[in-house]
């Protein structure tokens, strides 16, 4: 006999939604198909805003993700650490988004120009939240990474250190030097108009 | 920053900034773009040896006593029917599984509608399909934990020596409590693998050949044999009509590596007077694996309540009670309900005039 889990534990209140993945993810190893995609129902969100931070392109960023999904199916049995799925995940998205970028640079279809198309037409509100947006999207990589699954996905510390592979300590860290780089843009961005 | 009133701007502003609309991942598209062809999922490598059920199911939307009992049933009746002797495999399987012991279960299971688009069967908010965790051990017994999310929707134990049932259903902080029949009991016994192969020895069925799943090679053989489960309980109150089947037993292994199963399920108190199909799916698990006996213990959590028939009632339609009768439930399972409800009143009408 061999213990495989800790049953001591009260059985009304265990964590449930590790047990759940580990559940899903041992389906999905299995061949089976509504678990795999129930994975990736979980995952979505999270894995389209980590392409987002890259592609800063709704529709690209989930043609990613889906593209990630394909990958992770295709090789889901090169993962060798199941309790790690989140994090390969990310990297399979992180390679796919990357490769999107770069074809997009090359194609010169940076989507941007959209966006001050009709400027007079939006609120003061929608102006701010414009300029904070082309702040987010100047910002280190892994910070962007972090403000996406933060302050879009709603993600606990717990749950983007899943995503992401690092510490908890090291989310906190990301984030807090997100929001000063942010501040620091947006006074200078202040500083600016009111100079003007 | 100099507060928490900045910070809370900074999130909030952040958090509109970041907002590019809610997204929500298409199963079925992406299947059409990525994988037009479904077959490629049974190539998928194996990488755990664990059993899983997933259950498909087709039953009614009126009563959560259906559910419960479904749940129930379905726990002692796995479609390991009585087909046999077909290929060369079985006898060495039977004496590899002999020694097993103990066994975790993990999958899914899912009660849909009856019709082509099988949408998913939704009681009180909850659709029902599970994820399952199952602990099996033939010293102790077994439990069926059912989840909805991450929200544990059921949990029902079978204690093997006190020859009891303890169904927990956490959203309604309820309970209900049974002494087991000895019918469930061995069905109960033959939940275990060796259980398994000793039904597929027994009875006669198709070997449809070698195969390979998940990449092992395996020897596949079909079943059809409803009578086991007409045996657990009477027609009014379980109507099996058709089960078929199919298990994968791996050839290297000596071990099962699949089971399918397909019910069809006729008109019944099961059913709350609905058609259904019922379609289950176990794959390999982990055997022999320490579990305490406290998983097993009957004893219902505090601040949980007993689930009495007038709960049940309360949630059945006119339509399905008119259906009772009909079928002559009522002689035997209304009355008894009600004339435990009926004494309990009179005594407490009693007690109250003095």
């Amino acid at each position: 006999m061999r213990p495989i889990m800790s049953l001591k534990t009260d059985l009304y209140n265990r964590d449930v939604k590790q047990n759940t993945e580990t559940i899903l993810l041992n389906a999905a190893l299995n061949g089976d198909a509504d678990s795999f995609n129930r994975l990736c129902e979980r995952y979505y969100s999270a894995i389209v805003a980590i392409a987002y931070s890259r592609l800063s392109d709704r529709n690209l960023a989930e043609d990613a993700a889906q593209e990630a999904f394909y990958i992770a199916f295709r090789d889901i049995s090169k993962l060798k650490k199941p309790n790690h799925f989140g994090r390969w995940l990310t990297k399979i998205c992180r390679n796919v988004s990357s490769d999107m970028a770069k074809v997009r640079r090359r194609d010169k279809l940076i989507a941007v120009e959209d966006i001050e198309l009709h400027p007079n037409e939006k609120t003061e509100q929608e102006n701010y939240d414009e300029v904070v947006r082309s702040i987010i999207s100047k910002l280190p990589l892994k910070a962007r990474e972090v403000i996406y699954l933060r302050f879009y996905n709603k993600l606990s510390y717990q749950e983007i250190s899943n995503v992401l592979g690092i510490s908890q300590e090291a989310v906190n860290g990301r984030l807090r030097r997100a929001k000063k780089l942010i501040i620091k843009e947006l006074g200078m961005h202040n500083s600016v108009e009111v100079d003007l | 920053m100099k507060n928490k009133k900045d910070e809370k701007w900074l999130d909030e502003t952040i958090s509109r900034a970041v907002d590019i609309g809610e997204v929500k991942f298409d199963p079925k598209k992406w299947r059409e773009k990525y994988l037009p062809n479904e077959s490629h999922y049974v190539k998928l490598k194996p990488h755990y040896n664990i059993w899983r059920f997933i259950m498909e199911s087709k039953v009614t939307k009126y009563s959560a006593a259906a559910v419960v009992a479904l749940a129930i049933t379905l726990v002692l009746l796995s479609p390991f029917g009585t087909p046999g002797n077909g290929g060369v495999v079985l006898a060495d399987v039977q004496q590899k599984v002999a020694g097993i012991e103990t066994m975790i279960i993990r999958g899914t299971k899912t009660f849909t509608r009856p019709g082509e688009d099988g949408d998913i069967f939704e009681f009180d908010g909850i659709k029902c399909q599970f994820d399952l965790v199952k602990y099996l051990s033939i010293k102790h017994g077994l439990v069926e934990e059912g989840y909805v999310g991450d929200k544990l929707i059921y949990r029902i134990t079978f204690n093997h020596p006190k020859k009891k049932t303890l169904v927990v259903l956490p959203p309604w902080k309820k309970y209900v409590t049974s002494a087991s029949t000895d019918k469930q009991m061995q069905l109960l016994e033959n939940l275990t693998p060796k259980g398994i192969i000793n039904l597929l020895m027994a009875g006669d069925c198709k070997e449809l050949g070698p195969d390979s799943i998940n990449g092992v090679e395996v020897e596949v053989f079909e079943f059809q044999d409803p009578v086991t489960f007409k045996e657990l309980a009477s027609k009014v109150f379980f109507d099996v009509q058709n089960i078929k089947g199919k298990v994968w037993i791996g050839i290297k292994e000596q071990m099962p590596v699949r089971v399918e199963g397909d019910f069809v399920i006729g008109k019944c108190l099961m059913s709350m007077f609905h058609d259904l199909n019922l379609r289950e799916v176990n794959t390999f698990g982990e055997y022999n694996v320490e579990l305490d006996e406290e998983i097993f213990d009957i004893k219902p959590p505090e601040g949980y309540t007993e689930l009495t028939l007038s709960d049940i009632l309360s949630l059945i339609p006119a339509e399905a009670k008119a259906g009772l009768v009909g079928l002559g439930v009522s002689s035997c399972i209304i009355p008894a309900g009600f004339i435990v409800w009926k004494r309990h009143r009179k005594k407490k009408t009693t007690a109250n005039r003095h």
